[in-house]
């Protein structure tokens, strides 16, 4: 850990201070509870560590599953149920995965009570730090899902946030032609063939951005990191997956921290 | 729901196919970008042509009624069909009234999506398709596979082979030059003898009555041209207000298609020249579309580029939709215009959104494919695409967390488990294995650590205010030309632009004194005058003529293009048969984009065209063979303006 600047420890009264009036609170959606338990946990810790002091709901899931599966009622009901949870006015939602986000600002925009929701990346380029105390030597490759391409996050936050990092290096596949990666939700098992060589396609497109032997500088990477958690729980059971580390950036975050 | 799950199953099997599919697919995806980039207000043109279409559809009835009315004043008589079956009686009824027994017919999705084809040949008539890609399809016996290009499923050994068996080509012939050149030929003989033209329309112009009809071989406008009779097709969301509001789907189309900056021919008929021009405007279940949030669906102008953007029409290909519009339009377009069967398709979208960025009149398709699945599943018209154990699971945050609870227990037990059921099976058929699940949830860990571990502060520099990550500022739009260009500037750019449409540029002195003479139009070789009167007995006349030379009424410097003013068939016939043409315009009439090009459209003529270098085809695998029906040179030559030939 570096030493703290002097008068840090000024600041960091300061700013607790300041962000303690900022009332946030961080949703976990129903898969990374599941299966990226980690990094809900450095989400908790690195906002914790900023001295936001997240409240964390007991919110299951914003509906998006059963919405695109178009089950309509069903995701009405599991939104009123998110929505029941985070019914503060003017309240500040800290959403762990990309698409979720999409998709609640969508329901969101149609229900009568608005909480300001933010994507985790989205959230901390705009109100954390303009740097990290610790420096990150490791080599990310870093996949942009389609609701930060193509939905209103972004694309560019995620890699915002991770270049306020230092020594991190972010290989990211350059060229118009990342598809998306096949996931989908439901759309991953009504055409499998379909969605497992969408996959595989992304796979090709990610290692693009990997220096070949010989190449200077020749860097592997050392994990694959997404805001969209989901993307990566398709891209990594597949068999042909290069067995990448999958991580969300607050653990990298969270190491930038330490 | 099997139909479509198993089709696509079917496709996925040839993995050969689906990657040389995809990669023809991506190549003009990838022209539209970097036609774009050239392009700073593509966003503002985008607003544009959704604001236009706005307009239309507020009051398509009017708009309807106005077009009826302009087109009509000037002789074209507009028919009106509520059906296919009314679409496909009116057709057939124009032919039998005048006898027609041979048709070259140019594109027209409407026409397929219509099947007036089969109807019309059912009768006994001759029906030609003189598109190139409609042409290897029609020989192949099968629907066209793209909305702009028909025959993009196809490899060039494919189509040697077909024209090999239809005596075109020797046999093993794969070079899309010699292909192209061989379907030329042997497609002239049927343009001689034809007594029907019939076409499509891009675009209605509702103040002018003009029906617009864009393309790249000529075979459309020579269709038209040498038959003596006209019937275009056109679905009723075709319309646009007028000419000006006409230039920002213009600017978008071409590009958004195969990244041309304007496609070879944008002919204008307006109205008609001593023969009947009949129009056919079909409902056919559009006008069910409006006042839904589906209604935006209608102001599509079929350019293909959420087709070539989308991750699942660039593997499964055209036909797997099974019906005439694939790709994310044909899945909005699939339960509005035909349902029932069609009502799967909106299952086949991850819901990426590619297709909503690129759609150049900014439908958001993606959005309105979810919606059809929520409408549908909500109206009983579609099964959701997650079993119901599944769905009960997800919507009971008790049972979902006491499931994973069960899961963890289980340890490597449970992915085995789980392959077992009907979801994991088919998540299993992606090869995929099943995740492994983590010891404890999310939540668990969170209890765990507030027993243990207090909460710090952690120090970082001062917070930023809420700091709004401003959109970049947009380039000032400016479709004003801008006013530091001066002629040499414009011709640069007319140059460049040309150029980059396999035009050229030639100097004066490169013209016969005689041009020079001539206020119009004149022909320079061995059958000079002669060819005006084609027949069937003579075709080589209709190949006899080497060059001509025409003069242009201005050129657009930004797209490389000419307005010809086509006053007489002559006229017509004299842009699209000879093997090689030579405009000339004065230099002083080079303007610098399309806006200021219909400022200049005062009174339209019969017919006129946008030329853009010489006719072209990429039919065949994408691959470009310039000289398609048309000439095969283009050239450009400023006249002084002194010495202009213009009027
Ligand atoms: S929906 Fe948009 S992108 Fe797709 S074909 Fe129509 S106009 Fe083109």
């Amino acid at each position: 850990m570096e030493d703290p600047e002097a008068g840090y420890s000024t600041l960091l009264l300061m700013t607790c201070a300041t962000l303690a009036a900022m009332e946030i609170s961080l949703f976990v959606p129903c898969f990374i509870n599941q299966l990226f338990p980690e990094a809900g946990m450095a989400g908790f810790d690195v906002l914790e560590r900023l001295g936001f002091s997240p409240r964390v709901t007991q919110a299951h899931c914003c509906g998006q599953v059963l919405s695109n599966a178009g089950d309509g009622p069903g995701a009405q009901a599991l939104f009123k149920r998110w929505a029941q949870q985070h019914s503060q006015d003017e309240e500040t939602v800290v959403i762990l995965s990309a698409s979720c986000t999409e998709h609640l600002r969508n329901e969101i925009e149609a229900a009568p009570k608005r909480a300001q929701i933010f994507e985790f990346c989205d959230f901390l380029v705009r109100f954390g730090p303009e740097s990290y105390p610790t420096a990150v030597p490791k080599t990310l490759l870093l996949h942009t899902s389609c609701s930060a391409q193509h939905g209103r996050a972004g694309a560019r936050t995620q890699r915002s946030l991770l270049d306020r990092i230092s020594k991190l290096r972010v290989l990211e596949p350059q060229g118009p032609e990342g598809e998306c990666c096949g996931f989908g939700g439901s759309f991953a098992t009504t055409f499998p063939e379909l969605s497992g060589s969408m996959g595989k396609d992304r796979i090709a497109y990610l290692q693009s951005a990997i220096p070949k032997k010989g190449d200077t500088p020749f860097l592997t990477p050392d994990a694959l990191v997404s805001a969209d958690l989901s993307c990566l729980l398709h891209l990594g059971t597949l068999r042909s997956y290069p067995g990448w580390p999958i991580l969300h950036p607050a653990q990298i975050l969270w190491e930038a921290l330490q | 729901m099997k139909g479509l799950a198993r089709k696509i199953q079917e496709r996925m099997r040839d993995l050969d196919k689906v990657a040389s599919h995809r990669r023809a697919v991506l190549y003009p995806a990838a022209k539209r970008r970097a036609a774009m980039a050239l392009v700073p207000e593509w966003e503002e043109l985008r607003d544009a042509n959704k604001k236009a279409k706005a307009e239309i559809l507020s009051d398509l009835d009017g708009f309807l009624d106005r077009f009826q009315e302009s087109a009509e004043a000037r002789g074209t008589t507009v028919h009106r069909a509520r059906n296919a079956a009314q679409a496909q009686e009116k057709v057939l009824d124009l032919c039998k009234a005048a006898g027609v027994q041979c048709i070259v017919k140019s594109k027209s999705l409407t026409m397929e999506e219509c099947q007036i084809g089969p109807k019309l040949e059912q009768t006994g008539i001759e029906l030609i398709d003189t598109d190139l890609g409609e042409r290897i399809v029609q020989l192949f016996g099968e629907p066209p596979s793209h909305l702009t290009a028909p025959a993009i499923h196809r490899t060039r050994e494919e189509i040697g082979q077909l024209f090999y068996e239809h005596g075109l080509v020797p046999k093993g012939e794969t070079d899309p030059k010699i292909l192209t050149e061989a379907a030329r030929k042997s497609l002239r003989p049927y343009f001689l003898k034809a007594d029907l033209g019939m076409t499509g329309a891009n675009f209605l112009v509702a103040s002018t009555g003009s029906i617009i009809v864009v393309e790249n071989e000529a075979n459309s406008i020579l269709g038209t041209s040498l038959a003596p009779f006209h019937i275009a097709v056109a679905g009723i969301d075709k319309l646009v207000p007028d000419i000006p509001s006409l230039q920002s789907f213009l600017a978008l189309l071409a590009r958004s298609a195969t990244g041309q900056r304007l496609t070879t021919y944008t002919t204008h008929y307006t109205g008609t020249m001593g023969r009947p021009l009949h129009l056919v405007l079909v409902d056919n279940g559009r006008s069910s579309l409006r006042g839904t949030p589906a209604e935006e669906a209608l102001a599509c102008i079929r350019c293909g580029a959420c087709l070539n953007e989308c991750p699942v029409y660039c593997r499964i290909g055209g036909h797997s939709y099974d019906w005439v519009y694939p790709g994310p339009i044909g899945e909005v377009l699939g339960p509005a215009l035909s349902g029932g069967p069609r009502n799967e398709l909106v299952k086949a979208s991850p819901l990426c959104q590619a297709c909503s960025d690129v759609c150049p009149v900014r439908i958001d398709l993606a959005r309105h494919i979810h919606d059809w699945r929520l409408d549908l599943s909500a109206q009983g018209q579609l099964k959701p695409s997650l079993p119901s154990s599944l769905r009960h699971l997800w919507g009971h945050p008790f049972l979902f967390r006491a499931a994973g609870k069960f899961a963890r227990h289980l340890g490597p037990l449970s992915p085995v488990l789980a392959g077992f059921t009907k979801a994991g099976r088919a998540w299993k058929r992606g090869g995929r294995n099943l995740p492994k699940l983590p010891k404890k949830s999310f939540h668990e860990l969170l209890k765990a650590r507030r027993k243990s571990n207090p909460p710090q502060c952690f120090p970082h520099s001062p917070i930023q205010e809420k700091k709004e990550i401003a959109p970049s500022p947009t380039p000032p739009n400016s479709p004003s030309a801008p006013k530091h260009l001066h002629f040499h500037d414009l011709r640069k750019l007319f140059r460049e632009a040309l150029e980059e449409a396999h035009g050229k540029i030639l100097p004066l002195s490169a013209l016969p004194n005689q041009a020079m003479a001539t206020p119009k139009a004149m022909v320079i070789g061995a059958e000079l005058g002669k060819f005006w009167t084609p027949s069937p007995s003579q075709p080589w006349k209709i190949n006899g003529c080497p060059l001509l030379i025409l003069s242009a009424r201005h050129g657009i410097a930004r797209t490389g293009s000419l307005w010809v003013e086509l006053e007489t068939f002559e006229e017509r016939l004299a842009l699209t048969l000879p093997e090689e043409i030579i405009l000339l315009v004065p230099e002083d009439r080079i303007l610098f984009d399309l806006p200021q090009h219909a400022a200049e459209l005062k009174h339209l003529p019969p017919c006129g065209t946008l030329l853009t270098g010489p006719s072209k085809t990429a039919d065949i695998e994408l691959s470009l063979v310039i000289g398609a029906h048309g000439p095969r040179r283009m050239s450009v030559c400023w006249i002084p303006s002194a010495t202009s030939a213009s009027k």
